[in-house]
């Protein structure tokens, strides 16, 4: 059991929500079918586990859509104005193949728990080294597969908090 | 100014000899504001293809501006994240005012290793997605229906490559 009551493993019903901070990250301005764009899912090189992996919260301690937002402000941490949300489950997660130039699957996407802070998770396995083949590419059709994958989007309904006020949101 | 419009006019002559589009001299004529013409490419499939400024890649310029200022600092889409360098957003622009009259303007954005993206979102799992590096590398994937495809091309001499207009052209069919 991890610090925040959630178990150590990702169950493959568990919702992960990927909070948006930028309008760029979504197609479509507004309404409810407004869906991510593959930038929501493209990975960030960590240097901790030197891998690629992005950041996302489990849901399954956060009681409603509040919540979930509460928990994506904090995500900013006083540098990016939270936006919206998507929600992907943790099977469609790993039913995302990753594939050679041929098309054979040579892995599949996954998610860890990477607490703290609590809820916290990393979505890995973004392919990064299959011989003769660029990582980017790899990375690209991955990122497109899981926004395929995602729910349409979930605007903020929170009001600004005063530190994003101060640095410019609108 | 009697350059321009004789550039415009060698520009019009030519392609109408090779059966183009009449609405390209259209546009030229009423509504490029920067008149600058030139012919990017050879006889293809498409007749002979010119490269022009237009109404929507002036737009999609200046969303590539955007991107740019909000993509100049390392970390802007999150820790690790890598600032746009301005030699790749210089070559974005180059590609842009490179791409033919056959393609239309992408929707401009931004990577998180500081690449500029092209999308071709056609809708109904029909997509080229095109990213360039600041060395002119053109990271692409492509879905049209059940067909998948990835490849790397490289954007040389302000040539859009031949490979990557095929494929535009098989989405659209």
């Amino acid at each position: 059991m991890l610090p925040s009551g959630l178990a150590a493993l990702v169950a493959p019903e568990e919702v992960i929500a990927r909070h948006i901070f930028r309008s760029g990250d979504i197609k479509g301005k507004t309404g409810e079918r407004a869906t991510p764009k593959r930038q929501a899912y493209m990975p960030l090189f960590d240097g901790r586990s030197s891998s690629w992996v992005i950041s996302v919260s489990r849901t399954e301690l956060l009681t409603d859509q509040i919540a979930v937002e509460r928990n994506g402000i904090q995500v900013g941490d006083g540098k990016r104005v939270f936006l919206a949300y998507t929600r992907i489950t943790a099977a469609d997660i790993r039913s995302v193949d990753c594939v050679d130039r041929q098309r054979r699957p040579v892995g599949k996407m996954d998610v860890v728990a990477e607490e703290p802070p609590a809820f916290h998770a990393h979505l890995v396995k973004y392919p990064e080294l299959i011989e003769g083949e660029s990582p980017k590419l790899l990375q690209m059709e991955c990122a497109q597969e899981l926004a395929n994958r995602s729910s349409p989007v979930t605007w903020r309904t929170l009001p600004l908090e005063d530190w994003e006020k101060k640095i410019g949101a609108k | 100014m009697f350059r321009d419009h004789q550039q415009l006019e060698e520009a019009y002559r030519a392609t109408m000899l090779c059966g183009s589009s009449r609405s390209d001299f259209a546009v030229r004529s009423s509504e490029v504001k920067v008149p600058r013409v030139w012919i990017t490419r050879g006889f293809g499939s498409d007749g002979l293809v010119v490269s022009l400024q237009r109404q929507e890649v002036e737009e999609a310029l200046s969303a590539l501006k955007a991107v740019y200022e909000e993509a100049s600092l390392p970390g802007w889409a999150g820790e690790g994240s890598e600032p746009v360098h301005p030699l790749t957003y210089d070559m974005a622009q180059r590609f842009l005012t490179a791409l033919p009259t056959s393609m239309p303007a992408p929707e401009v954005n931004v990577d998180p290793d500081g690449e500029i993206s092209f999308d071709w979102d056609l809708g109904r799992d029909r997509l080229l997605a095109v990213s360039i590096s600041l060395a002119g590398r053109l990271s692409f994937i492509y879905r049209n229906r059940s067909i998948r495809m990835r490849d790397t091309l490289w954007f040389m001499d302000d040539q859009i490559p031949d490979e990557l207009v095929g494929l535009f052209q098989n989405l659209k069919r």
